[in-house]
Formats: C-alpha cells, structure tokens, sequence
C-alpha cells in the first residue's frame, strides 16, 4: 500500500537555545532513530522532551540551534510528517470528520478521486467506525484522537510525532489510540515517536528509548533504561513506571456523618436520575465513560447547574470553618444549592474545574486566593496572611506575583485547588483533577486532597483514574447511561442535496446579498413586503425547518417594530400624529425585507461548500479561506465554553442581581472567553500548518462543485429585485 | 525568530487564524449581550437613541484585531469577519450587517494606516475606535431612522463616535494589554513586549 519505510533521525550533538533564555533548553543531544521505529521519549516537564518534539515537528523558533539534527526520508525526497497532539479539539480543522481527513492530502494537490479511497484506508487503518458525514465536534474525545491519528497516516508521513497523545483520555480510549498507532505503524513502516507521562503501555512495544533528563537526551534500550534510573532516582520519581511510588493514603478515621444526600438528580439528555451521598471525611469516585454526566452531576452539586428533577440536600456541618457566623454550629440543613446566591456557593464549595483556566478570575497568583475570603468577608490582615500561607502550602510563593494564564498546567491545577480551598468550604467537588498532571504533581494533589478529607473534609470528583480511585481509597459511584457517541446516533451536517441547499453556495448568497440591497435602496413599503415574503416562501419552499425560520425571524420582527416606534416617536410631529406612523412604516419594512433573505441564506449556507466555493470559483487564496473556515469551527466550542465560564464564575462567587455584579461578570467572562479561543487558536494553527496548509502551493478540493440551473434562477431574482428597488426610488 | 518585527507585512496562517477566531468570540459575546440586556435595559426600548452610548461594544473587532496581529488589512478582516459570523447566527440585520462591517473595519483601518502600521498605542486605538463610531452615527440614521429630526440624528452621531473611542478605543487598548500579560499572545509582537519587559 505504501513506499514509506520510515523516516532515519540523527542528532549530533544538537543543542537549543530559546532566545532570551540564559540556559539551553537542551544540549549535546546525540543518537539515531533507525527507520520504522517506535521510540518512546520521556522526561519530567522542563527536561527539553517538548523541545526536541517541536524541533523535529519544525515548530522551534529559528536561531538558537546548535549542532546537528536531521530527518532523512526513505529515498531522498523530502520528508513527510505527521503530528498528533494532546489537545483532541486542538487537532481538528473541519466539520465533517471524512473532510477532516481529506484535507492533507487536498494540501498535497492528490487528484479528488483518488483522496476519498486513501481516507477510507486510514479510517479503517485507525478502527474508527464512524460515517463520513459526521460532525467532528461531537465525537468523544478517544474518538477525535483516533481521527487525529487517521489525519496524520492518511498522507502517508514517514515521521509520526505523538504528543502526549492520551493524556486527556480515558484508560479504554487510550488504548484504542495505542492499538490505532500500532496498526499505523505496521501498514505503512512509519518511524514513530511519542511523548507520554503514562508510558507503561508504550514501553512494551517501543524499540528505543530517549530519556530526557535535564537537559540532557539520552538513547537506551529498554534494558538499559532501568539501569540508568537506578543511578537517577530523581528522574525515575517524574516518570509514571513504577506504581509503588505512588502514595496509597488510606484515611485517617472511618466516615463521619452525612454531608450531603442527592436523590433523583437528572439532566435532559445530559445525565439520568443519580442518587449520592457524601459523609465527612470521605471521598467519593464518579467515574463512568464519557458523555454518561459526570461533570453534569458535579455542576448539579455545587449548585452551577439546575437540573430537571431530583433534590440536594446540605446538612449544616458540611459548610464546616467557612460558615457564616452562626451558621455552622446549628443543625440546620439547606437544600437545592441551585437556587442559592452565588456567594453562598462559593462559600460552601469548593470546585475546581477541568481546565483551570475557565475559573481564574484575577491577574496574580495571590489575588486568585484573596479573591475569594476578600468575597466571603474575611477581614485583613487575616484574608492576606490566609492566602500567603495558602500558597506556601502549594508551593506556590515565589509565583505569588505572576499571572495566573502564565503558570504551568500543574501550576495552575495547584492555584486552583488553593482557590477552592481557601475559604475552607467542608466539600471539595473536582472535575478530572489529574487530567495532564505529570507523576509529581500528581502526588501533590494526591496529598492535598488526602489532607482536606483527613480534617474532616469531604471531596467528590469525576476521574476515570484508577490510580488516583485507589491512591484516596475513595467510594465509586459509577454512571453507566450508555454514551451519545454511537456512530448512529452523532449529528451529521444536514445532506445538502435537498431544496434551496441544491443552490451553489455562491448563487445562494450572492441572490440574497441582491436582495438585501434591493431592500436598501427601495422606497416602497409594498416591495419591502414583497421581498420580505418572497425570503419566507423561499425558506419553506426550499425544505429549511419551519421552527429554526420562525425562531430566528421573531427578532427581527421586533426590530421592526421598534424601529416604527422610535422613529414616531421622535419624528417632529411625535407618537399622536398618524402621519408620523405612516412614515415609518418605510423603515419598519425595509429592517424585514433587509434581513430576511440573509437569514434564510445563513440557514441554508453550509461554510465548508462556501469555502470551497470561493477557492475554485473566486480564486480566494486556499489558506486564508480554509484557516477562516477552521477558525469557524470554534463557534459551538465556545458557546459551550461559555456556558462552563458562567458556572465558573458562580463558583467562584461572582455575579448577583445588580446591574454593576452583572456588568463585572460579563467583562471576567469575555476575558476568559478571549484567552481559551487565543488558545485554540494557536493550536489550529499549528494543525492547519502541520497538515500541509502552505500558501501559494497547488491544491485540490475533494468535495465536486456543480453548478445547476437553480443558481442562475437566483441571479435572475436578484436582478428583478434590483432594478424594482431603483424604479421605486426613481418613479 | 519567525516572525514579524512590525515592519514585515506577510501574514502568517496564526494571524489569519487569529483574527478568525476574534470574530468568532466576538459572535459569541454579541450574542450573550444580547440576552443580557434584554434582560437589564427595556429602558432603551422606550428611549432608543440611548442604545448608541453602548455602540462601541460592537466595534471593538475591528480596532482589538488591528492592536494583536499588527498587519495591514487587520482592521478590516476582523470586523469583516465578525460581521460574516453575526450573519451566520442569524442576526437581526441580516446581510446588511456585512456592509455595515466593513465601512466599521475600513474606518479604524485608516487611522492605522495614516500611522504607517507603526503606532498601536493609547491615542491611535482612541482615534480608530472613534473612527468606526462614525459609520453607524451615520449610516443608522439615514437607513433606519430617516423620520428623526435632525437634532436627534446629530446627537445620535455623537453618542456613536464617544462611545466607540472608549469602548471601541480605549477598551480594545487595554484589553490587549490585558491579554498580553496572560502570555496568549506571546505569538505576537505585543507578546514578546512583555517577555522582552
């Protein structure tokens, strides 16, 4: 099926320097990767593994390199490589997955019909069974890993760079993407290295061996790898091999009494009717596979989510040294956290969330801590001395000044965990705490939590971690709904074969952009009508869903409506003269007969044809049409993320009734917003370039374009509206 | 270092998609302000000139895309682009809203421009912003409100272009600030102002 026999890596005494920086990253690095090899490179975070990764992806800034690094293909053509990163949605460029697929091999100008048999290859190679139509974005995330593993092989790379590749995922995904690797492997002879902190799996399969130690790579053979840990303990204490060092803290006492106590809690689609409780100096597991609600049961908890049914009671010992004064001591007992104010919640609660990113709400490590006791009314000095001895206990005091965007993930983990804790709140609840963590950090949150729960705390958290499940002997609750992710039952982008979606996407447009301007230049209310009419006809005609046209459609009916008032009302003769309303009924009417031809072509329009149809028809240049269109991608992204920054913000007790705490939270949300799609965005473009998106260089589109005898149709009506709107002015 | 000293004027694909992914945000933002004074302010509703004292929230795209990727045509693409998003989750105005884009991208675009895309400080972000609050101070009153007196239409420009060149301007100006100093944008010249710092 292929020629590539695997990429030859040589390095010779390579060192880098990144600029600015007074030591190297990593120095004197020398060995070589013989072609077809699966290589595991470990090393602590800061030992230069991510260095020479990027060095060997050619994602290094130029300058600072010394020495010699080369990446030889297999007959002396240039070298062909593949990247798969830790960050599923981060690998993702298109909408539909068979598209997603095709693009690399669009970037490499292979002829259309000879691209959709190469992705069927790669999607077989990788085991994923899942129609090509599907939406990329509501696969699971094991799902979209095996995705970014069929979308670096289909191009037949002779380098395949793994990047932490499972970190995210859960232990049954991650061994879907080691099988899919293997099976890549062994169809196409690819030399492949990954990085991984949970290597074991990987060692009993890998020819080699580079550890990263600071600073310094070295190659051995799995043999000789236990040798050289024996003489490094240090380096070995950073690597996830050996599970004896692992803390097993076993509580301190039996369970006290219960907390907390839910029963019957359900989220439409989202999690089925759950009982829990939780008693004082305990921690609870939720684990399950993905998508069966286990963050939506933790966001029900803490009171950032209303569910549809089911209730949660609090007993009054659970708020333990965070109560308000008088509170605590009493036997009382609250229910349904949901309804509570958001500084009651945040007293209560501790939560920290999966990406700790979406819940820092300030721009220094200390302040994030102070945030929170300054909310709740601690008084100074006791909220500033609380949050420095909070931070020494993380280890986190000499970052006390930094911003918190700016830490590393088990940094941040850290600082978050210290936010939640800070006010002392008698339940913890943490969503996939050790998501990404390296064995150090790790064991850090591993005594953290231990420590809460041993004072009497409680702690519930979503993990699929056995390791962490056993290391807190906590109490597994297992959620069992079967997932979403059934090929059958994932969105497919709507078949575009049918009715008005039968148009060329530029005739589409290009018809209801006439007619927008038709409505602008009018001067007759019965034209605006008739416009307005003709784009609803259209919409139903042309098979768009009746509810989605009406929904979006009512805003712009009362704009119209609003706009008739306020031009009455300050028209010179004002609100009582007829005639002031019989004026503005030419405005009123040309806001629908300007917006509603747009909006049924922004129903209709499918972006990826409109891309493709700007790249073959206008001659738009690929790459900024097919990055703007990546970009697009993130639009349910972030609504989501969104959605998640609400809660994170009422976790931390943000928000409230008034127009001024309302105004606040808006602003730290868009802020955090901004920062987690700038994010996004620097790694799609790193996706984008790493498929091969090169500007200038030869393409082809795999998706055919047809023209039918619908679109000049369109034109045609574009034209009569057009030339109505300037007879109505001029006559 | 690959990259751009102001002075290069290639663009590179994360400046393309950056500016992308800035109309993205601003999409879903517009639509979550939305909500949010339907909920806080049926006052505009009685008294709608005062709707434009918020205006400048819907410019600050074009002048925010301008002060990260510092490339000429910026402006544009950013409010171009946020326009092109707002239309496709079906906003109000429609089609109209990319004409509208793009006079609110070329305005700030020039005052950049006239600066040879060499100052990205204070008073060019205040004048950009200000800039972009002319066309919708102007273009509103002659497509929607052509019954106003012409009082009305003249107070309405001025609360356009004022709040523009302080939430459009001035806003845009330190919220890049803002961001830099979370090191998002260490891709970018006002990132590497900060690691150089």
């Amino acid at each position: 099926m292929s020629t590539a026999t695997g990429a030859r890596v040589t390095a010779q005494g390579w060192s880098f320097e990144y600029p600015g920086r007074s030591a190297p990253a990593l120095s004197d690095a020398s060995f070589t990767i013989e072609p077809g090899a699966l290589v595991v490179l470990m090393g602590a975070s800061g030992s230069g593994k991510s260095t020479l990764l990027a060095a060997l992806a050619g994602t290094l800034p130029e300058g600072g390199a010394s020495g010699e690094l080369r990446v030889q293909g297999p007959d002396g053509r240039p070298v062909r490589i593949g990247v798969v990163r830790q960050e599923p949605e981060g690998n993702i460029v298109m909408e539909r997955l068979g598209d997603d697929i095709a693009f690399p091999l669009e970037n490499a100008a292979v002829p259309a019909d000879r691209i959709w048999p190469r992705v069927w290859d790669a999607l077989d190679s990788v085991g994923l069974r899942v129609p090509l139509d599907r939406v990329t974005s509501r696969l699971s995330g094991g799902q979209q890993q095996l995705l970014a593993v069929a979308a670096a092989a289909v191009a037949d790379p002779d380098l395949l760079l793994l990047d932490e590749p499972t970190a995210n995922l859960d232990p049954a995904a991650a061994a879907d993407v080691l099988a899919a690797v293997e099976r890549v492997r062994a169809v196409r002879g690819c030399t492949v290295i990954i990085v991984e902190h949970r290597v074991e799996a990987w060692l009993e399969r890998a020819d080699a061996i580079l550890l990263a130690d600071a600073g310094v790579v070295v190659g051995l053979s799995r043999a000789g790898l236990g040798a050289h840990l024996a003489l490094r303990p240090e380096a070995a204490s950073h690597l996830w091999i050996d599970h004896d060092h692992l803390p097993h803290g076993a509580p301190a006492g039996p369970p006290g009494s219960t907390v907390l106590v839910a029963t019957g809690l359900a989220v439409d689609g989202r999690l089925s009717a759950t009982d829990l409780d939780l008693r004082a100096r305990e921690v609870v597991a939720v684990t399950g596979p993905p998508g069966s609600g286990k963050s939506t049961l933790l966001a029900c908890l803490a009171g950032l989510l209303t569910p549809t049914a089911g209730a949660v009671r609090v007993r009054s010992s659970g708020f333990a040294r965070g109560a308000r004064p008088g509170e605590g001591s009493t036997e009382a007992e609250r229910v349904d956290p949901w309804r509570w104010s958001s500084a009651d919640v945040a007293r209560s609660f501790g939560v920290v969330f999966q990406n700790p990113e979406h819940q820092f709400v300030t721009g220094r490590a200390f302040e994030e801590v102070h945030h929170g006791l300054a909310g709740a009314g601690v008084a100074e000095p006791e909220a500033s001395d609380r949050s420095a001895q909070m931070l020494e206990r993380l280890h986190l005091s000499h970052l006390s000044s930094a911003d918190p965007f700016t830490l590393s993930g088990g940094e941040q983990r850290r600082l978050s965990v210290g936010t939640a804790l800070a006010l002392d709140p008698g339940i913890l609840i943490l969503d996939e705490p050790t998501f990404g963590q390296d064995p150090v950090t790790w064991a850090e949150l591993v005594a953290i939590i231990a420590d809460h729960r041993d004072a009497g705390g409680s702690v519930v958290m979503a993990s699929h971690d056995p390791d962490l499940v056993r290391a807190l002997a906590a109490r597994e609750i297992r959620l069992d709904r079967a997932p979403a992710a059934d090929a059958a039952e994932l969105p497919a982008v709507p078949p575009q074969a049918t009715g008005l979606r039968r148009l060329d996407p530029l005739a589409l447009l290009g018809s209801a952009m006439g007619l927008s301007a038709a409505a602008l230049v009018s001067g007759s209310v019965a034209l605006n009508l008739a416009l307005a009419l003709w784009a609803i006809i259209c919409a139903l005609v042309g098979g768009l869903a009746p509810r989605r046209v009406a929904l979006l459609s009512a805003p712009v009916i009362l704009a119209a409506v609003s706009v008739a008032f306020s031009n009455a009302l300050l028209s010179g003769d004002g609100l009582t003269a007829a005639s002031s309303w019989a004026s503005a009924a030419l405005p009123a009417s040309r806001v629908l007969a300007v917006a509603l031809p747009g909006l049924v072509a922004a129903i209709a329009v499918d972006p990826t044809q409109l891309a493709d149809a700007l790249v073959v028809r206008l001659r738009v240049p690929a790459r900024p049409a097919y990055s703007v269109l990546a970009g697009l991608r993130l639009l349910p992204l972030l609504s989501d993320e969104w959605e998640v920054l609400g809660r994170a913000s009422r976790a931390r007790g943000l928000g409230g009734s008034g127009v001024r705490a309302r105004v606040s939270q808006f602003w730290s949300m868009t802020f955090r917003l901004l920062v987690a799609a700038l994010r996004r965005g620097g790694q799609l473009a790193m996706a984008l370039d790493a498929r091969g998106l090169r500007p200038g260089a030869a393409r082809t589109v795999a998706r055919p374009l047809r023209w039918s005898w619908w679109d000049p149709v369109a034109g045609l009506v574009a034209v009569v509206g057009l030339v109505a709107a300037l007879w109505s002015r001029l006559g | 270092m690959d990259s751009p000293t102001p002075s290069s004027r290639g663009w590179r694909t994360i400046d393309i998609v950056t500016v992308a992914v800035l109309a993205v945000v601003s999409g879903v933002v517009f639509w979550a302000w939305n909500l949010f004074w339907t909920a806080t302010g049926p006052a505009f509703a009685a008294f709608p000139p005062a709707q434009a004292l918020l205006y400048g929230v819907w410019l600050v795209p074009g002048v925010l895309g301008m002060l990260i990727v510092r490339r000429p045509g910026a402006s544009l693409a950013t409010a171009f682009l946020a326009a092109a998003v707002s239309w496709l989750l079906g906003a109000w105005w429609g089609l109209s809203v990319l004409w509208y884009g793009v006079l609110q991208g070329l305005a700030p675009e020039a005052i950049f421009a006239a600066g040879r895309y060499r100052t990205f400080g204070r008073p060019v972000s205040i004048a950009a912003g200000a800039a972009a609050g002319v066309v919708p101070g102007l273009l509103d009153p002659y497509f929607w409100y052509p019954e106003w007196t012409s009082g009305w239409k003249l107070a309405y420009l001025l609360m356009c272009v004022a709040s523009s060149a302080l939430i459009a301007g001035l806003g845009s100006w330190a919220l890049s600030r803002r961001l830099a100093h979370t090191g998002v944008l260490d891709a970018f010249p006002l990132g590497r102002e900060r690691v150089g710092a």
